[in-house]
């Protein structure tokens, strides 16, 4: 049997025990990374102070890849300035999308492996993909 | 006709279908689409080899013979759901644009204010879709049947739903989601009764049972080729001849007409007048090809093949306490599944690594997920080349998934 490689441990010790995963009330920015698809949905609460992702965190259902992205995303932006996180994000994205580039975070790496499995690259982007959307409207 | 066979075994026929030379593979996806014969595929090159030519329009020899093996493929298709001729039999692209075409030559022109359509909660969106937009626009009521926390029809409040302002009933005849077969008697001895008419998505059932439209007494039927080992984009629709007859084209083109002017255009009988534009000649023959190698066998010890190893594999998930989703009492060859809370495409992916190919997701049936508050199921479907011996390896691989999560 070939080894299963998408489910490296980081995936799955992230999707067992995500972190930051609760809903804000009174969060400034909430979005939702949806792919009616495979039915993964998260709602993505940040609050920015003073340039700054002063709150972030998750909420919902998805699969393994997607919950770990997600639950990375959140704790690499977290207390980061917004440039800064927006930065990191796009690299993320990047990486995914080229499957090489400037980001150097060997847990955030290991999601490239999703780049060889039919259908879950998508997993790995879709909140990803929202929270750049959300922080560049912030941005402007 | 040869006696039909009433054994099925999966590890001879296998044989049939070159993808199990070339792939290591146990392929659990035939309610997606099923793998193709080597007579399926080799009655298509055949007929792109020797017969290729443009039908209903060549004098030459050639165009003769090419159309004569499309109609030919046509008295197939009447002769294995026992339609009383073969102008009922219309050649589509699959299951979903015939019902696409009755939406919209026979309800759209006939559909007044204060009539409805009734259809199932368990529809695929193909069944759904078509009648919801249709409803919105005509201000029509779309009735729905309800489900019962089984996965079957309320029956009593789903005929209930027909009356004398039904215009028609949709109705699924097995869930791709849940592998419910449905009893669909009842509702057309309800539609007569009311003077509304019934189509049924037989997409599922085709190699399950045997169809006998006239026997069923159905008005519309529809099918798709490739879910019965035939070619994709060829399907069916059949119509009881009075009411194709008094249907409008769906598309216009070149084919469906009589004759034209610039003013005015009249249009051929049907079929013809359904089937504007070149059709998929190839797609037909190697439905027609399909149809031959099904029919080696009593399509009922087919369907009872499906049904056993879709009792197998119940019994194997229960004895892993893996919830089903679904639990009727007729049931086809799909069941449906989850583990835990396990998110349908890890398990999906993680049996893909053991060669194991299921299907994950919402199966085009999205409000049946909402009715059981599930973002999606696991599905596993049979067909002829599969056996108990291949769930076995899927026990073994559910298993490692399990320990994979915890």
């Amino acid at each position: 049997m070939e080894k299963i490689n998408l489910y490296h441990p980081v995936i799955l010790q992230q999707s067992k025990e995500p972190c930051h995963f609760h809903k804000v009330d009174n969060a400034e920015i909430t979005g939702l990374a949806s792919n009616p698809i495979c039915g993964d949905r998260f709602e993505l609460f940040v609050t920015i102070e003073e340039e700054k992702v002063a709150v972030a965190s998750f909420h919902g259902y998805g699969c393994a890849v997607s919950k770990a992205a997600t639950s990375l995303l959140i704790q690499r932006i977290l207390n980061q300035p917004l440039d800064k996180a927006l930065q990191l994000v796009k690299a993320y994205l990047q990486m995914l999308k080229l499957g090489e580039g400037d980001l150097t975070d060997p847990e955030l790496e290991v999601f490239k492996v999703a780049r060889d499995y039919p259908g879950r690259l998508q997993c790995a982007q879709l909140s990803w993909q929202k929270m750049e959307e959300l922080l560049e409207s912030n941005l402007l | 006709m040869s006696p039909k066979v009433h054994t099925i075994e999966p590890l001879q026929i296998r044989k049939d279908f070159p993808i199990f030379r070339n792939r290591d593979l146990i392929y659990f996806d035939n309610a997606a689409t099923t793998q193709k014969p080597l007579a399926v595929i080799e009655a298509v090159e055949q007929f792109y080899c020797l017969t290729n030519a443009n039908v209903h329009r060549g004098i030459y020899r050639l165009a003769s013979e090419a159309t004569d093996a499309y109609e030919e493929a046509r008295k197939n298709v009447q002769q294995f759901i026992h339609a009383t001729s073969s102008d009922e039999i219309v050649f589509t692209r699959g299951a979903t644009e015939g019902i696409n075409l009755v939406a919209h030559s026979f309800v759209m022109p006939r559909l007044e204010k204060g009539q409805n359509l009734v259809i199932s909660e368990m529809e695929h969106h193909s069944n759904l879709i078509p009648w919801q937009q249709i409803a919105k626009k005509h201000g029509v009521e779309l009735r729905v049947i309800p489900l019962t926390d089984d996965g079957e029809l309320d029956l009593q409040e789903g005929l209930e739903k027909v009356d004398e302002k039904t215009l028609l009933v949709a109705l699924v005849h097995t869930s791709n989601s849940l592998g419910t077969i449905n009893p669909i008697n009842p509702f057309v001895e309800r539609v007569r009764k009311m003077g509304s008419h019934i189509l049924i998505d037989a997409a599922q059932a085709m190699v399950q049972q045997k169809i006998d439209v006239q026997e069923m007494d159905y008005d519309f039927l529809t099918f798709s080729g490739h879910k019965m080992f035939g070619p994709t984009g060829i399907g069916v629709l059949y119509g009881k001849s009075e009411l194709l007859q008094r249907m409008q084209p769906y598309q216009y083109g070149g084919e469906m007409i009589e004759s034209v002017s610039l003013d005015e255009t009249t249009f051929r009988q049907p079929p013809y007048r359904f089937e504007a534009g070149t059709p998929n000649i190839a797609g037909s023959i190697g439905l027609s090809a399909a149809i031959d190698y099904i029919e080696q066998w009593d399509v009922e010890a087919i369907g009872t093949h499906g049904k056993e190893l879709a009792a197998v594999a119940v019994e194997m998930l229960e004895a892993l306490d893996i919830q089903i989703v679904g639990r009727p009492m007729h049931r086809g060859s799909i069941v449906s599944f989850l583990v835990d809370k396990i998110h349908p495409h890890d398990i999906a992916t993680l049996l893909d690594h053991h060669h194991i190919a299921i299907r994950a997701g919402h199966h085009c049936t999205e409000p049946l997920m909402q009715r059981y508050d599930i973002p999606g199921t696991a599905r596993m479907s049979f067909s002829i080349y599969n056996s108990a011996t291949e769930l076995q390896k899927v026990q073994e691989a559910l298993l490692e998934v399990r320990q994979l999560f915890h």
